[in-house]
Formats: structure tokens, sequence, C-alpha cells
């Protein structure tokens, strides 16, 4: 398990030359489907396929499972458009301007890296000040906390950059309203003012906003090296290289990216990040700075597919420290182990794994 | 006919497939992989399945289900299994002995959730002369009673659980499973059509006892060839009810059917169109009987 690169998955292989979709033996191809929808990266090989023009050659089971991608991602855009639409027209009349984050912004501005890119909710900032005043008007509005506990509510409120998740009672869509992009006992504080003064119209979504590039980038990275949840972990580096190509049209993009990130006070993650896009993926579009290899491992190993026994155990203990640093990089360790103690006796009590369901999952 | 089939494996060659790379076997138009390190479930799941086809992994398996036994403390009292589909699903183990339960729900929800290249209506599905059936229901409205008296009298088995439409032509998929049976129903098969193979019963279950159909070969025999949708058929067993058919309002009969769909609302209006078509061309019916005789006669009335 010498040097770092993900060249190794055959999905990420896929992604990147879809070339090798051709002539791919079955059980490879049983493999890959797998590995793709647990990814949540179907809609996208499905995509790379028809760019490629390599549709009609593969096999019929192929074409029938990304036919059901297809379907499953314009459901997703769908989603993403009603839910919008309905959050603006719960804010009408006021002066809130959401903005969308992540899958929604990419999706609705249209970016490339929108094309075949699912999201399982909605994802919106506004000002801290305006919070009360929005979640009223979502509660009137038929949207309501989600599973809340006192605790939970009180982690969410207390601690985090986010609203307890909100679902809508008839659609059962989820939409998470964010005030910054960190949580607030973060040792980090990025400048939400700035995030939100140097925000951009959407074009077809009058009245819903999204980051500028560089915050849109750095948002993505602080989503790969922060979160706890591993299942969109391959996504989450995959938006970056894209979304750092798509904007480098502009030559002068990575010097802006880097100042922006000095400005929020996020080098290191960034730095990190492009570690891991270097690392990983073998993209080197943007130096970083410093030499990083310990957590790029450790991601390698938690994203890879968990096929042979060996893998497994390595990848959970890869994704236990991860989980660790996670939630170290949130919290003061005081906090932390009050979190994970209180998490731990819950999860105790209730004999269960918490499972946050895709909004479409369950029909019965 | 197909080259094997899951009965003719010896029952070694069974549990090493599954324990290893998995085992390949043909359910309707998917291919279905299943794990497993049950051997209780091997024999079951080997009765039950004995006439699908055993294909190899040249084929390229739509669907996983990994079947998880007890580890730790579970492996010595009251073992449990539980289904992993690639997805999350909201199940919890269940006792070993209802293992096949387990596996029939977990590839339920694997094709109910993830088959977006059909439009699926929760239903049973028959067919006689070309002409099939939609019978969609609830649990407990008789929808599988009313389906294993049709399949043993002259009708052709297409599913008991799912109807699935191609949206091309709106022609019906023949995705037979063992038939699943609960509680009073079983008996009411037994006594009206002692030469189904009827599995022993599973009580206690989350969903009451359960005992299942067994596909006979013949049942498995066209299991390639598509039919039309002639009729749509609510079944209501009411025991003091008089034999009656009445036809819904088209408006109606949209409605419930939406109503019965598994995936109607994934997707915008080509599902839309696809079932105002299906509604054109079917009849749509509630029936009311107080028995399994009277509500056969009641199917090949409406349906001829």
């Amino acid at each position: 398990m010498t040097g770092g690169r993900l060249s190794s998955d055959l999905l990420v292989r896929a992604l990147t030359d879809p070339a090798v979709m051709e002539n791919l033996p079955a059980r490879q191809w049983t493999e890959l489907l797998r590995r793709s929808r647990s990814a949540m990266l179907l809609p996208r090989l499905s995509l790379a396929a028809k760019d490629t023009g390599l549709l009609g050659r593969l096999p019929m089971p192929v074409q029938m499972a990304f036919r059901d991608a297809d379907v499953l991602f314009a459901e997703n855009v769908r989603m993403l458009r009603w839910e919008t639409n309905r959050v603006r027209r719960a804010l009408f009349g006021t002066a809130h301007q959401p903005i969308l984050l992540k899958g929604g912004a990419y999706v609705l501005s249209g970016l490339k890296n929108g094309r075949g890119r699912l999201s399982t909710d909605l994802d919106i900032l506004l000002a801290k000040a305006d919070l009360p005043d929005v979640e009223a008007r979502l509660k009137a509005a038929g949207w309501k906390s989600v599973g809340a506990n006192d605790y939970d509510d009180h982690y969410y409120r207390e601690w985090m950059h986010e609203l307890p998740p909100l679902r809508h009672e008839n659609r059962h869509a989820i939409i998470d309203v964010h005030h910054t992009i960190l949580p607030v006992t973060s040792r980090l504080t990025p400048d939400a003012e700035r995030l939100i003064a140097d925000s951009i119209p959407i074009p077809d979504e009058a009245g819903t906003r999204m980051l500028c590039p560089e915050d849109m980038v750095l948002h993505a990275v602080l989503h790969l090296v922060y979160d706890s949840d591993f299942a969109g972990r391959l996504r989450d580096l995959l938006d970056i290289q894209a979304l750092i190509a798509e904007f480098s049209e502009r030559s002068d993009f990575p010097v802006r990216l880097i100042a922006r990130a000095k400005l929020h006070g996020l080098e290191g993650p960034l730095d990190l990040a492009l570690n891991l896009l270097q690392k990983l993926l073998g993209d080197g579009a943007i130096k970083p700075k410093t030499d990083r290899n310990f957590i790029p491992r450790l991601v390698r190993h938690a994203i890879l597919p968990a096929a042979p026994e060996v893998r497994k155990t390595r990848a959970a203990i890869a994704r236990f420290l991860l989980y660790i640093r996670s939630h170290w990089l949130k919290m003061p360790p005081f906090m932390l182990m009050r979190h994970l103690t209180a998490k731990a006796i819950r999860n105790m009590k209730e004999g269960k794994k918490e499972v946050r369901l895709a909004p479409r999952a369950a029909n019965e | 006919m197909p080259d094997l089939t899951v009965g003719e494996l010896q029952e070694q060659d069974l549990r090493c497939r599954m324990a290893r790379g998995g085992l390949y076997f043909e359910t309707g138009p998917f291919v279905t992989r299943l794990q497993s390190p049950i051997p209780p479930f091997a024999r079951s799941f080997q009765n039950l399945y004995a006439h699908y086809p055993v294909v190899d992994d040249s084929r390229i398996a739509d669907f996983t289900i990994q079947m998880s036994g007890s580890g730790g403390m579970r492996r010595w009292f009251r073992r449990q299994a539980i289904a992993d589909i690639d997805f999350p699903t909201p199940f919890v183990p269940m006792a070993e002995a209802h293992a096949q339960l387990m596996f029939e729900m977990g590839l339920n929800w694997a094709v109910a959730s993830r088959t977006l290249r059909y439009l699926i209506f929760h239903a049973a599905v028959v067919e006689k002369n070309g002409r099939a059936v939609i019978i969609p229901g609830m649990s407990g409205q008789g929808k599988s009673t009313l389906c294993a008296g049709l399949i043993h009298s002259g009708w052709r088995y297409f599913s008991d659980e799912f109807a699935m439409i191609d949206f091309d032509d709106l022609s019906l998929i023949p995705y037979p499973r063992p038939l699943s049976l609960k509680n009073q129903s079983i008996s009411v098969i037994r006594d009206h059509f002692p030469e189904a193979e009827i599995s022993n019963s599973l009580t206690d279950t989350p969903k009451g006892t359960v005992a299942y159909i067994r596909p006979a070969r013949e049942m498995m025999s066209r299991v390639g060839e598509r039919a039309q949708p002639a009729a749509i058929i609510f079944p209501n067993y009411q025991p003091d009810s008089e034999a009656e058919a009445y036809p819904l309002k088209l408006a109606e009969a949209f409605l419930v059917m939406t109503m019965s769909s598994v995936n109607y609302d994934r997707f915008g209006e080509t599902s839309f169109d696809a079932l105002s078509k299906l509604i054109d061309q079917c009849g749509v019916y509630n029936i009311h009987y107080p028995d399994l005789k009277t509500a056969i006669q009641l199917v090949e009335d409406v349906a001829a």
C-alpha cells in the first residue's frame, strides 16, 4: 500500500478515463455499479459514458442501470428546483435571499460540476441575524425540525453552523439552513459576512444567490476535510477538482483562491485538500505549499471500496480516526468528550445506528 | 429451458457459491447475486427458488443481496439475520428462522427503490390469452390470495408483488417470485388448491404467520414473454358481501393508481403520461366478494 493514488480504484479510473469502461469483464461491472451507487456517482458515470459516445457499446444491463441513474438524477434536479421554489415562496415578501450551497448551487446555476451530481438535501445559507425569522417562516410553511430531541436541538443551536435539519411535512425533502460554513465551535472562523457580501445572484433563479467561485471551492474543501460522513467523500473530492478546473478558465483563479483562503483563515484546510487532490487523484493543478502524507493515506483507506476483509478493517480504523479528527477540529476537547459521550449513551439506549435516509430512499 | 436451476445444484455447491462470490440467479428481467453464510436459509431458499435459472458471474448482477448472520454472543443463542442491499434500509435484524422473509423484503426493497426503468405498482399480475390483469392492493385486502387462486385456475403467474410496466409500449414484464401468503390465507389456499406447493409457515414474524408458494416449473417457463394490460382490478374481500364488480371513474382510477405505485412520483411528466395511457387502455374495477371462488369468477368476467 505504498503511494497514495486512487488510480487503483476502478470507479476513479472510469470517471477520469471513460474508455476503460469498454471491455470490462462482467464481474468488474457488477462491482463498479455497486461502488458507483454507494458513492452516489452512478449518474456521473452514466454521463461520462454518453459524453464519450460509449453508451451504445456497453452491455445491456449497464445501459439499463445508467437509465435508472439518469432518471434518479432528473428526479434530484426536480427536487432541488422545487424545494428552492418552495423556500422562495415561504420567504416571499421579505428581503431574505437564500444563498444555495453545494449541489443546489452547482445544479441550478448550470455549472459543469452540477451534471450528474446527486444531493441528499437542499443546503442554504443566510445571515445569522435573519435565522429566527427565516425559521419561523419555513415552519409556518410546513417544515418541521427532524427528530430533534433536546440534546440534538441544543447541539445544533449552540455549537453548529446550522439549524437542526428541517423536513417538509408533506414532501419529506430536507433542507439544512446554515449561517456560516463551519461550526461556531471550530478553531477556524471563516468570515461569514464576507461570504454573504460577496455572494452572487443565480441567473435563472431570481431571489437566490450562490457563493462567489473562490468561496464555493473553499466550502467544498471544508466539507471534504471536516465532514464525518464518508459516503460522499469521493464525490466531495471530485467536486473540488471539477470546480477548480471549471473556474480556472480565468487564469488568475488559483491566486485569487489562495488569497481568499487567507482572508477566511482557511489556508490549512485548502492546503490539505490540494494535497489530497495531488496524492489521491494525481491532480496538481494548484500546487500545495506543504507536503502532507498521513491524512491523505487515511482518507484513501476510508473511501476505497471495502471488498476484502483486510481492507475492511483498515477502512474501519481510518474512518474512526477521521471521525475523531473531524470532531476534534470542530470542538474544544472538553466539549468533544461531552458530545461523544452523550451520543454513545443515546446509541446504547436506542440500540441502533443513526441513519439518515436519502429523501427518496423509502417508498413503503 | 434453462441449463441449470437452483434446485439442481448440489447442496454443497449452492452453499459454496453463497459463501464466496455469490449465487447468481435470474428473477424475471433481473440477475440477482446472493451471498449468505446462513445454512438454514440456504435450504429454504433452494426449496422456494428450485425452478429459477442459475447463471454464472459472466453475467452482470442487477442486485447484490448480502445476508449476514449473528456474530459475538448472538452466535450461541437467538441467532439473527439481516439483509444488506448496498443501500440504506430501515430494516432491523430478524430471527434466523425468518431469514427467508428478510431476504424477500430486502430484494423487494432493492427493486422498488432502485428500478427507475419501469413504472412499478404494488400489485399482483396474472395473464390469460395475452390479456394481463393488474391486481393492486394494500396488505390484507386479498391481493395475494386472489393471485394464488388465479394461478391455480389457468392464469399465468406474472408477479405477486410488482406490476412492472415498460414506458415505451406499456407492456407488463413478468417478475415471478415466491408468492407470499399471510395468516388465514394460507389455509384458504391449502383447502382450495391441495396441489399448490406451499412452504412451512414462519410464525410470529413482524407480518404475522407467513408461508410461500413455490412457483412451479411450468409457471417459470414463459418468464420472458410480456403481455399488454387489459384490466386493473381492486380486490375487496368482505365475508358477507354480494358478488359485485363496478368500474371506477377515470379520475378516481388515476388517483388510486398513483397511490398504488411505488415510484410514480419519481418521473415527473413521463409517469403522468404513461399512467394516463394505461387508464385509457384498461378498464379499472372494484370487486367485492365473499369467497375466493366468486372472486376468481369475477376476474374472469371482468377481464374477458
